[in-house]
């Protein structure tokens, strides 16, 4: 039990740390994202002279963000689920029901990972259609299985609180996992 | 083929409380392994990456974070401060007020969520001080939120329009009659109410020079709907690039001509838009996953069987369909539920005739309508955590506002030519 809070508190202190680089990225990318679009349009209309990368770019930044920010609103409860039956359900029974959700998690981010990973290294030699330097496409398929292994390392912590709440130590969920349904206002 | 395995996984996994967007992915893993089709799995981060790969969706980041820009205080202010000196006078005026600033607030902001965190917080204290019931307050917030994603812009819309290729301009346009004949209803039913429970009124009307300062203090964000729709039908922009125009439009309003917003607020409302988008691109990826399983499973034609076997007559179809929706939209959030059904339900429904976009607009405008809806309604989630009122006390309170929402569901479903002129004028059905 101790092993397990340390373990708990360890990995928490961990995804603090990751999580605020997802913060960080996720802001820098909704800047680039608005920003490239924007100067999409400005260099088609104000200087006649279109850009030929804007629109893959754009794509790309919004394919990484999808995966920094997903991390965040799993740590935070900003993914929906309808909880009418667990909610229905006594104390203990609610939490292995957390348990088993988060562990399912857990092990579709394995897969993630894994498979991600194969397809990111197929694509090494995949060259960005619009992009010169040989942009290889490892760069962007690399977003699923990094993204995979963040939400994996969240899913971990919450199933270790998960585990920690059967085992009745209180506080545990205090991050209150799904607060605000929907919502990943922090 | 494989068998429906899929789907039962799928519900069992909903059922447990797994959320949504693992679901649609964990239910078509778990049914490839299960049925030692292992060597499949590898086509799944491909499908996920190509279902969010696409230009048409980066239009959701960026008008969630136009509306999060508007959303800071001082616009909203100005909304309804406009909304007040038209309708502020008559009885139950705060009620109605809330209503048409959720016209105006539609145009600013793609998502509903947006709209009742936005005017919840600021009018439902305003509404107690004057009198109203706080679960009354919030029943209003909740009921005309509803009209934020189906007038222009929508994040449901942009949604629908990518998975299941209608024009975003065309359903753009379906959704601006329905969406104010949504808040024209929900005044009506005020009227009555008011009248019964005696809520205050002011006691005189606005004198004209207050008139004319509120509206140029609205006009330039309500120019926000006319860039972005003139922008698109005049082909200036792609949806997408209006709504990156909507983005700098909003940033340069609130950072410099109307001061509403300061730098230091922008990285929270980046960070905010930013992590939503995320949640639902992740959806619009898993469920990409999960189609591509359904296809395989030939789900489609299991169901199309099934749908013909009930009758052949679209406008009975239609009917059935409107409650089938109904019943979803009270336990799935609105995008899941068009990623999962749209493919499914419309290429049937357009089988017997019925247009395309007529179809998007059904769909979407009565999943909307499933957000405030009970047990699972994320728009009554937001109101009650903002009323601080139980959940069940506003719907409750709500009751006649759903009848308002089943009747415009009805009227655009039977009524084609509500939604659809004016796509059909521009030239867009």
């Amino acid at each position: 039990m101790n092993a397990l809070r340390h373990a708990a508190r360890g990995l928490g202190v961990l995804n603090a740390v990751l999580l605020a680089g997802c913060r960080f990225a996720t802001i820098g990318l909704m800047v680039a994202i608005a920003s490239v679009v924007v100067a999409g349009v400005f260099y088609r209309y104000a200087l006649n002279d279109a850009l030929s990368w804007s629109e893959e770019v754009s794509k790309f930044l919004m394919v990484w963000l999808t995966f920094t920010g997903a991390p965040i609103a799993l740590r935070h409860g900003g993914h929906v689920a309808i909880e009418i039956l667990p909610n229905a359900l006594p104390a203990r029974l609610r939490q292995l029901a957390l348990l088993v959700t988060f562990l399912i998690i857990l092990a579709l981010m394995v897969v993630f990972v894994h498979q991600g990973w194969v397809l990111a290294w197929n694509a090494r030699m995949q060259i960005a259609a619009t992009l010169g330097g040989g942009f290889s496409m490892i760069w962007v398929f690399l977003a699923i299985p990094v993204g995979g292994a963040l939400m994996g390392a969240v899913a971990l912590e919450l199933v270790l609180r998960a585990l920690l709440g059967i085992g009745g130590d209180a506080d545990v969920l205090a991050g209150d996992h799904f607060a605000e349904p929907g919502l990943a206002r922090e | 083929m494989l068998p429906l395995t899929y789907f039962w996984i799928l519900l069992g996994l909903m059922a447990i409380g797994v959320p949504i967007v693992f679901a649609l992915v964990a239910a078509p893993v778990a049914a490839l392994v299960l049925a030692d089709k292992a060597m499949f799995l590898k086509i799944m981060p491909q499908k996920i990456f190509f279902g969010i790969n696409q230009f048409p969706l980066i239009a959701i980041p960026l008008f969630i974070l136009a509306g999060e820009i508007m959303n800071v205080g001082g616009i909203t202010e100005r909304l309804v401060r406009f909304a007040t000196v038209l309708v502020g006078h008559f009885r139950g005026g705060l009620a109605h007020v809330n209503i048409v600033s959720s016209i105006f607030f539609a145009g600013l902001s793609g998502s509903a969520v947006a709209d009742t965190s936005a005017l919840g917080s600021m009018l439902i204290p305003a509404m107690e001080k004057q009198g109203y019931t706080r679960r009354f307050a919030a029943a209003v917030t909740a009921a005309s939120s509803v009209i934020g994603p189906i007038i222009p812009p929508s994040i449901i819309m942009i949604v629908y329009a990518y998975v299941m290729q209608v024009s975003v301009a065309g359903l753009f346009l379906a959704g601006f009659v329905p969406g104010v004949l949504t808040g024209l209803g929900l005044m009506v039913a005020t009227f009555f109410i008011a009248r019964r429970r005696h809520y205050p009124k002011a006691e005189r009307m606005v004198r004209p020079v207050e008139m004319a300062k509120a509206f140029w203090g609205a006009l330039l964000p309500l120019m926000t709907p006319v860039i972005i729709i003139g922008g698109i039908l005049s082909g200036v922009f792609t949806p997408t690039e209006a709504a990156g125009a909507a983005v700098l439009y909003a940033l340069l309003l609130s950072l410099f001509v109307l001061r509403t917003l300061r730098f230091d607020e922008l990285p929270a409302i980046l960070l905010r838009a930013g992590v939503a988008a995320s949640a639902i691109l992740l959806v619009v990826g898993t469920a990409t996953v999960f189609g591509w399983v359904a296809t395989l499973s030939g789900a489609h034609n299991k169901l199309a069987a099934g749908v013909f076997a009930i009758s052949d007559d679209p406008l009975v179809l239609l009917f059935v369909i409107n409650i089938l929706l109904l019943v979803v939209g009270m336990f799935l959030d609105a995008g899941p539920a068009i990623l999962i059904l749209g493919p499914i339900l419309a290429p049937t429904m357009l089988q017997l005739g019925v247009d395309p976009l007529h179809f998007a607009i059904i769909m979407c405008v009565n999943l909307t309508v499933g957000l405030a809806t009970p047990p699972m309604g994320l728009i009554l989630f937001v109101a009650s955590s903002i009323s601080r009122e139980k959940i069940e006390a506003i719907a409750y309170e709500m009751l006649p506002f759903y009848v308002v929402h089943l009747a415009i569901i009805l009227l655009i479903t039977f009524v084609p030519a509500i939604p659809m002129t004016l796509p059909r004028v521009l030239g867009y059905a």
